[in-house]
């Protein structure tokens, strides 16, 4: 029996008894549009963190090393610096090495330390834009005071309310942002309370920070790009070996790396057993469905016995009549794992409109849902289509 | 000789006492023969047809098949045999409901693995046989019985059975009808030269008949 009417065969089947096909194929459709759906939408949440944790957009990976002085006092006034010129020429020259460069600090948030009557608080320090930043008491910092490295700040209300409960009495005195004096001219509204609010707490002039701070010209990070086929922890661990032997600072401090792949590789990982977990209950529906296809299968089984009999009677061998109810039991699972696939995908894919990221349809959801499907129809089919072709040819003839 | 048996027994069990169905049964049967297998019902007769006709081979005794012998035959290569040479004509017609009346008539081509276009061709024909060669496309739920069993008939001869097994074919039938069908076997025979074993207990039958085996309580009684 060719392929084609085995197939022909099993469509018409099913048509036959269209409401118990369907039925039975919407717990398929059900259980398989929920697992590709929260799969769809986990590897779009997966790609997208993964990439707004990997900054660089480089094709070579890059190692972070840092310095860590054991006293930092020293360093700030004593203007020591933390990498040298011949540090980096030496890093050049270690095998696996393709580029290193000095990491410029990221002048756009910083933290500090501030007195504040009689505890020390957290604060973020900002740079004003000149002139542009409203205050809602006292005066903002003028583009004369960028330029003049002026020592001024202008501080939000919170932090005010920190500094002095009396507001108003805080305006005029002074705050220590590491090691200087600046003058609090002015109050701003600030940002709200939340963790991760980042509006600054307090702001200055860049200028004025740089002049005293002396933090550009000294950065505290090293990038070293690592060269293609080169184990970017290995490479690190050679500079970092290499910096204790004739870094500049090696006697004052630590030489330390921060590996960000790793990271993003960790992150990516649980998330990713994260989609798998909540799939694996999702799947757990699709177990009920298949059960649902047995259930089908055997009824449909003993409401044929008689067509059976007149198949084998004709000359229908035993996995013909095997194959028979197989292929009816795949054609449902498959064409209902196509269907929930085609509903899960469409529902992933409108809730990311209200997403930062978009799913796509991939090769290896497809192939899951295939995969998946025929499983089923195999698992619970084969049992009822045993049960068909084993009927004794005698007994359903009488 | 097409059908040779020779002391076949059948026996079965049940409620752990033993049963004999069929008791050393010796018969032939030539090519072309029109033989009417007569008794009452519970005589055997439809044990006997069932394992001249590979259905059951769970039996004690020889069974030439065109001289060779059939029980050493597997399941499969019992399956292939019926299809090649045994067409089945059931009290009950033995058609699939939900089928068109072409698609009845082709199951066993399509078990012969037979190419769609001889097909199409050797359905027609066969219908034509049974003067039904407008109903390929009809569905068989709207028959009646003597369609039906004329349906049944094409089936059995569309692959050019040796023989024909033909168990109670006018049980269902109104008088009238059962006289056509009889006719068609008749033509059948005659024309085309088809052996035809007809399971029977009505002894008017047995006029359409040129040999009578008369069966009672499992043994050959004629």
């Amino acid at each position: 029996m060719n392929l084609r009417a085995v197939i022909k065969n099993a469509y018409q089947a099913l048509r036959q008894n269209t409401r118990r096909s369907i039925l039975t194929m919407l717990g398929i459709v059900i259980g398989i549009a929920s697992v590709i759906t929260i799969l769809s939408l986990g590897r779009g949440f997966e790609t997208y963190t993964v990439k707004n944790l990997t900054a660089t957009n480089e094709k070579n990976v890059a190692v972070d090393i840092v310095f860590s002085p054991s006293d930092y006092e020293q360093f700030e006034s004593n203007k020591m610096r933390y990498f040298s010129d011949e540090d980096l020429k030496f890093i050049g020259q270690i095998e696996g090495v393709e580029k290193v460069a000095y990491v410029k600090a990221d002048d756009k948030f910083l933290r500090i330390d501030l007195q504040a009557a009689d505890k020390k608080i957290s604060k973020n320090l900002g740079f004003v834009a000149g002139g542009k930043d409203a205050v809602e008491v006292g005066r903002t910092i003028s583009r004369d005071d960028i330029e003049t490295h002026q020592k001024v700040a202008i501080i939000s209300r919170d932090t005010a309310k920190d500094v002095n409960p009396d507001v108003n009495k805080v305006l005029g005195t002074g705050i220590d942002i590491k090691g200087e004096l600046y003058q609090i001219v002015g109050i701003y509204k600030g940002g709200t309370a939340n963790l991760f609010d980042m509006t600054p707490d307090v702001k200055i002039p860049k200028t004025t920070y740089q002049y005293y701070a002396n933090s550009e010209g000294n950065p505290t990070q090293i990038k070293v790009t690592i060269a293609n086929d080169y184990k970017p922890s290995k490479v690190a661990q050679k500079v970092i070996k290499k910096l204790e032997k004739v870094g500049i600072s090696r006697n004052f401090g630590e030489y330390s790396t921060f590996d960000m792949s790793s990271l993003t590789d960790g992150i990516g990982k649980v998330l990713k057993m994260l989609t798998f977990f909540i799939s694996g209950i999702a799947g757990i529906s699709l177990f009920i469905a298949g059960v649902g296809v047995m259930n089908m299968m055997y009824t449909s089984v003993s409401e044929r016995v008689k067509e059976i009999g007149v198949r084998r009677s004709v000359g229908a061998k035993r996995r013909d009549i095997r194959n028979q109810f197989l292929v009816e039991g795949l054609m449902l699972t498959i064409s209902a794992g196509v269907i929930g696939y085609i509903i899960g995908y469409l529902v992933a894919l409108v809730i990311s409109i209200f997403l930062p990221f978009k799913v796509s349809p991939d090769l290896f959801t497809i192939s899951l849902t295939l995969v998946i499907t025929i499983v089923i129809g195999l698992v619970f089919s084969i049992t009822p289509a045993n049960m068909a072709a084993r009927k004794d040819l005698v007994e359903i003839l009488r | 000789m097409l059908i040779r048996l020779e002391n076949i027994t059948k026996t079965y069990e049940l409620a752990k006492q033993e049963f004999t169905v069929l008791n050393n049964i010796s018969l032939n049967i030539a090519e072309g023969d029109f033989v009417g297998i007569m008794g009452r019902s519970g005589s055997g007769k439809s044990t006997l047809v069932n394992l001249i006709g590979f259905l059951d081979k769970k039996f004690k005794g020889t069974y030439y098949f065109e001289d060779k012998l059939v029980e050493q035959y597997t399941d499969d290569a019992l399956s292939k045999i019926r299809n090649e040479n045994v067409g089945f004509v059931f009290q009950n017609f033995g058609l699939i409901e939900n089928m068109t009346v072409g698609q009845n008539v082709e199951l066993p081509l399509l078990y012969a693995g037979i190419s769609n276009q001889e097909k199409t061709r050797l359905v027609a024909e066969s219908l034509e046989k049974v003067g039904l060669a407008d109903f390929v496309g009809q569905s068989v739920k709207l028959l009646s019985g003597g369609q039906r069993q004329r349906v049944a008939i094409a089936r059995a001869i569309v692959n050019s059975p040796k023989f024909i097994i033909a168990d109670e074919p006018t049980g269902a039938l109104d008088s009238k009808t059962s006289v056509d069908i009889m006719q068609l076997f008749t033509d059948l025979n005659t024309t085309s030269g088809v052996t035809i074993i007809l399971v029977t207990h009505d002894p008017n039958l047995m006029a359409y008949c040129n040999r009578e085996i008369r069966v009672s309580d499992g043994e050959v009684v004629l």
